[in-house]
């Protein structure tokens, strides 16, 4: 893997918070996932700033649609195939980093 | 119902940091989700949670901003590499822009450079703002008549040192007359630089000492001697001050103190002795000799009209116990406006004229922007095609313009340097602070930055001149932009060079008239040479008048015709003297000149009427000129006349034409001669007829009778006629340089709009040349729109002309504002520069092919 195929913290929330709605999501919905799933109340032009550079990576996708009909026109992010894979990368990076250790403080 | 009130001051800052592309959507989001929380928990929190986002987005934000610039400067260097691309591939475009702007640039940097070194800047000594010029003045004539300013004389500097004047620190004289000194070194003797000056004279100007002292002690014969000297004479030794002597006058003198001059003001000289006032001349007659320069430092607090009338109030107060001061009083001026009032005006017209050039070729070379950005259309229509947005264009027209904008500035350094010394070799000799006319590096920076923001300007400005279709559908026509007031500006460039040939033809015709004017003497083939007699040798009248009179015997004996005189014409001395005509109670005033019974003879000046002085005459005869004569008496009837000088009764023995003593753009004052037999002045000159010769027999005449005395300098009287339109040629140079730049400036003008023009209709050009249109009718009509331009250019600048013409002729000291023949000329050479202007793009029109013409839209 080449430099800059691993994902930052929060480029990782980010795509989680992607992953957990179905199909496209615009970033104050992301917002509103990463809220709701952790408490953590980011900042939403950071979301943004994190999902353009996503989608530089390719990553992420964007398109600009109401998401209902009748609602305002947003810019609806959704996850590509390198992204899911990006995912499955550092979900097994962190496994395997987290498969011994030991967080007990008088652990040998 | 509304939404929550949101901070406006935070919701602006996110709005500005966000990135264009994303703004709507991120403000909609944080709008949204605002809205969220006031109707959950309130508007303030809504409020908090919004400047809350604010923080916490600024270290994103900011990466994201500086990675957008970073992603510019990546185009910024394909744009620099473009533009350079551009000086190879358009060398004509790349040459005019630089050029242009470089040579406005450089218009406007070198008069910067001369009026604030002359005029602008503050005279380097201490607070110099305090400093003022005092001078007496005739009451009954206005301060800018002939006489109506005089320097002081001596009894009446003295009078002013010992007065308790409350608007002055103290005041000082500076005798202003060729003062020379001779030392001995080695046994060879030669003239110095010097001046007298009396006591103060250094604290009054807030000199200080660079080794040494400054003052001299009573009774000791000491010197001060310049920085320059010291460094060049004395080897620059401290150790030698205090101890060397100079042999002046044949006197040792001990160096006691070092001073800088090179300041501009006073002009530098070599030595500095002190002034001390003999007996006669504190005498009352002397009230009349006004040579010396008399400057005085203001109190504090204290202004230069209160300075005024408190020195007027006290001379007029002088005048009720001394006749020769009856009837006047003093003008006090401030040291540098003095030094700066007759160059005044020229160098106001000259800071105009670069201010304007620099407008001027800034909007020229707009033009030429415009032109090349209508030639870019179809590159620029496909780019933006392929997804280039308007910003992106507009700034790599910019970039171009700063690229260009920076060799035009370089080019404006160059030439501004370059043309520097040759403007400085034409500014007057005697011009104050000549010496200190520089480039300063404050100057050239701030003009240097000056031009990379208009050339920034311009290229932007030029782009959007330029602008018309917006993409490769066909049907839409390019438009260009601005066509009707790029016309108005180059008309009003034709207009502006119209009035600068004008006022060229102005001067240069003032010129020709001044050179024509009868000066009352001949100066041609007559040379002079001024006399110096020390006064340790010479120390009185007789031993004086015994010199005189052996060197003028011994030049007759060589077969040189010889005279001796003070105050000679053109000399810039004034003498005015008091003298009362017989039948007349009131003291008036005219020039007194001492003269040999040859001096008419030599200098040509024509006796009218009577006769000259007889050789060793002690008849108290007097000779006026028809001035003086028709003032006071019928015509003929002068001789024999009175008239009464020095307290001694004149008779009037004959009459000559009157000479133009001040100048020949002056007219002739009152004067009288005496014979110098009967007031020899050790200060005086010779005068010959003849070459070069004759001057070398009047050195060896003079060393001669005196060994001791060092070779007096002989020049020509027609140079320093000619020297006196200095300033004149001055005006004719500055004026005419202006008229120049303002025809090119107004041709480049036109071409660019005679360019701009064949460029944009190009197309129908090319169907008109398809059609068989005749050559001569598409040459034609370039000609004729440069030529209908360019003719209503010079009748407007004709028309303003009647209301400029007379404040233009005031400016320059001029009686009227020019004749037909000016105007006649004037247009011509605006129609020159029309033709020449429209001839190039003119030609272009011929060579356009129709096939290319129709291909490209």
């Amino acid at each position: 893997m080449g430099r800059g195929d691993y994902l930052g913290e929060f480029e990782q929330v980010v795509l989680l918070a992607l992953a957990r709605r179905p199909g496209a999501a615009y970033g104050g919905a992301i917002h509103r996932e990463i809220l709701d799933a952790t408490g953590r109340d980011v900042s939403i032009p950071a979301v943004y700033v994190t999902l353009k550079r996503l989608e530089r990576k390719g990553l992420v996708s964007a398109s600009v649609a109401a998401i209902e009909p009748g609602a305002r026109k947003t810019r609806n992010y959704a996850l590509t195939e390198l992204g899911r894979e990006a995912l499955e990368r550092s979900r097994r990076l962190l496994e395997r980093l987290w498969d011994g250790a030991d967080l007990r403080p008088d652990a040998p | 119902m509304g939404g929550p009130h949101l901070p406006r001051l935070a919701r602006a800052l996110l709005e500005r940091l966000t990135a264009a592309e994303d703004r709507a959507f991120v403000i909609a989001d944080l709008d949204a989700h605002a809205g969220r929380i006031a109707a959950g928990q309130g508007d303030r929190a809504a409020r908090r949670w919004y400047r809350a986002q604010l923080w916490k987005a600024l270290p994103s934000l900011s990466v994201d901003a500086a990675r957008r610039a970073l992603g510019r400067s990546s185009h910024l260097g394909r744009d620099v590499h473009f533009s350079l691309r551009t000086v190879r591939t358009r060398p004509l475009y790349a040459i005019g822009f630089a050029g242009t702007l470089g040579l406005g640039l450089a218009s406007a940097l070198l008069v910067s450079a001369v009026a604030w070194s002359l005029w602008l800047s503050p005279l380097p000594l201490p607070e110099s703002h305090e400093l003022v010029r005092i001078y007496e003045r005739e009451n009954s004539r206005a301060l800018d008549e002939p006489n109506g300013l005089s320097w002081v004389s001596p009894p009446v500097f003295t009078d002013l040192e010992l007065a308790s004047l409350s608007t002055l620190t103290g005041v000082v004289a500076i005798s202003d007359q060729a003062i020379e000194v001779s030392r001995s070194r080695g046994g060879t003797r030669a003239q110095i630089d010097a001046y007298r000056v009396t006591d103060g004279f250094f604290e009054v100007l807030g000199l200080r000492p660079l080794h040494g002292r400054l003052e001299w002690q009573e009774g000791l014969r000491e010197v001060i001697v310049s920085a320059a000297y010291w460094e060049r004479e004395l080897g620059g030794d401290p150790s030698e001050i205090g101890r060397r002597r100079l042999e002046l006058d044949g006197e040792p003198h001990r160096v006691v103190g070092v001073v800088d001059l090179s300041g501009g003001y006073p002009r530098a000289k070599d030595l500095v002795l002190p002034l001390h006032f003999t007996e006669d001349a504190l005498t009352e007659g002397m009230r009349g000799a006004r040579y010396l320069t008399v400057v005085g430092r203001l109190q504090e607090g204290a202004t230069v009209a209160r300075a005024e009338a408190e020195v007027s109030t006290f001379i007029s107060r002088l005048g009720e116990t001394h006749p020769q001061n009856a009837g006047w009083g003093s003008h006090v001026i401030g040291l540098q406006d003095d030094l700066t009032a007759p160059f005044r005006d020229t160098l106001r017209l000259l800071l105009a004229a670069g201010v304007v050039f620099l407008f001027l070729a800034g909007v020229n070379v707009a033009g030429l922007v415009a032109a090349r950005g209508v030639e870019r259309r179809p590159e620029q229509s496909l780019r933006r095609a392929l997804g280039a947005t308007r910003g992106r264009i507009s700034t790599a027209a910019t970039i171009e313009g700063l690229v260009l904008g920076s060799v035009g500035v370089a080019a404006a350094i160059v030439l501004a340097l370059l043309l520097l010394p040759l403007l400085v070799g034409v500014l007057p000799a005697g011009l104050p602070r000549r010496s200190q006319v520089a480039l300063g590096w404050g100057t050239v920076a701030t003009f240097a930055a000056l031009g990379l923001a208009v050339s920034v300007g311009i290229g932007w400005l030029g782009h959007h001149m330029s602008r018309g279709g917006r993409s490769l559908s066909p049907g839409r026509r390019s438009t260009p932009r601005g066509a009707g007031g790029r016309q108005l500006l180059v008309v009003g460039q034709i207009s502006l060079t119209t009035l600068l040939l004008l006022s060229s033809a102005l001067v240069v015709g003032r010129m020709a008239q001044l050179r024509g004017t009868e000066l009352g003497f001949v100066p041609d083939e007559v040379l002079y040479a001024p006399l110096v007699l020390p006064e340790s040798q010479y120390s009185s009248p007789e031993a004086v008048w015994s010199f005189v009179r052996e060197a003028l015997d011994r030049l007759e004996a060589r077969g040189v015709l010889a005279a001796a005189l003070t105050n000679p014409p053109l000399s810039g001395s004034n003498m005015n003297f008091g003298y009362r005509a017989e039948g007349t109670t009131e003291q008036a005033w005219a020039q007194y000149h001492i003269v040999t019974e040859r001096a008419f003879e030599v200098l040509g000046i024509v006796i009218e009427e009577g006769r000259g002085f007889e050789p060793g005459s002690e008849a108290p005869e007097i000779i006026v000129n028809r001035a003086l004569a028709r003032e006071h008496f019928a015509d003929g009837e002068a001789l024999g006349r009175t008239i009464r000088l020095l307290e001694v009764d004149r008779v009037v023995v004959g009459v000559t034409a009157s000479t133009r003593h001040f100048g020949p753009d002056q007219p002739p004052p009152k004067e009288f001669f005496v014979p110098f037999a009967q007031d020899p002045w050790s200060v005086s000159h010779l005068v010959v007829r003849g070459d070069a010769e004759a001057g070398r027999r009047l050195q060896d005449v003079v060393a001669s009778i005196d060994p001791g005395l060092p070779a007096p300098a002989v020049s020509s009287y027609a140079g320093r006629v000619s020297a006196w339109f200095t300033t004149l040629r001055l005006q004719v140079g500055v004026v005419g340089a202006l008229g120049l730049i303002g025809a090119l400036l107004a041709g480049l003008g036109l071409y660019t709009i005679i360019a701009y023009h064949v460029r944009s209709r190009s197309r129908e050009i090319g169907i008109r040349r398809a059609l068989g249109a005749p050559s001569g009718d598409l040459f034609g009509q370039a000609l004729a729109q440069a030529t209908g331009l360019g003719l209503v250019g010079a009748v407007i600048g004709l028309v303003s002309w009647v209301w400029v013409g007379g404040w233009v002729a005031g400016l320059l000291q001029i009686e009227s504002a020019g004749g037909w023949r000016s105007v006649a000329a004037v247009l011509a050479a605006v129609a020159v520069v029309a033709i020449g202007a429209s001839v190039l793009p003119a030609i272009r029109s011929l060579r356009i092919d129709p096939r290319e013409a129709l291909r490209a839209d």
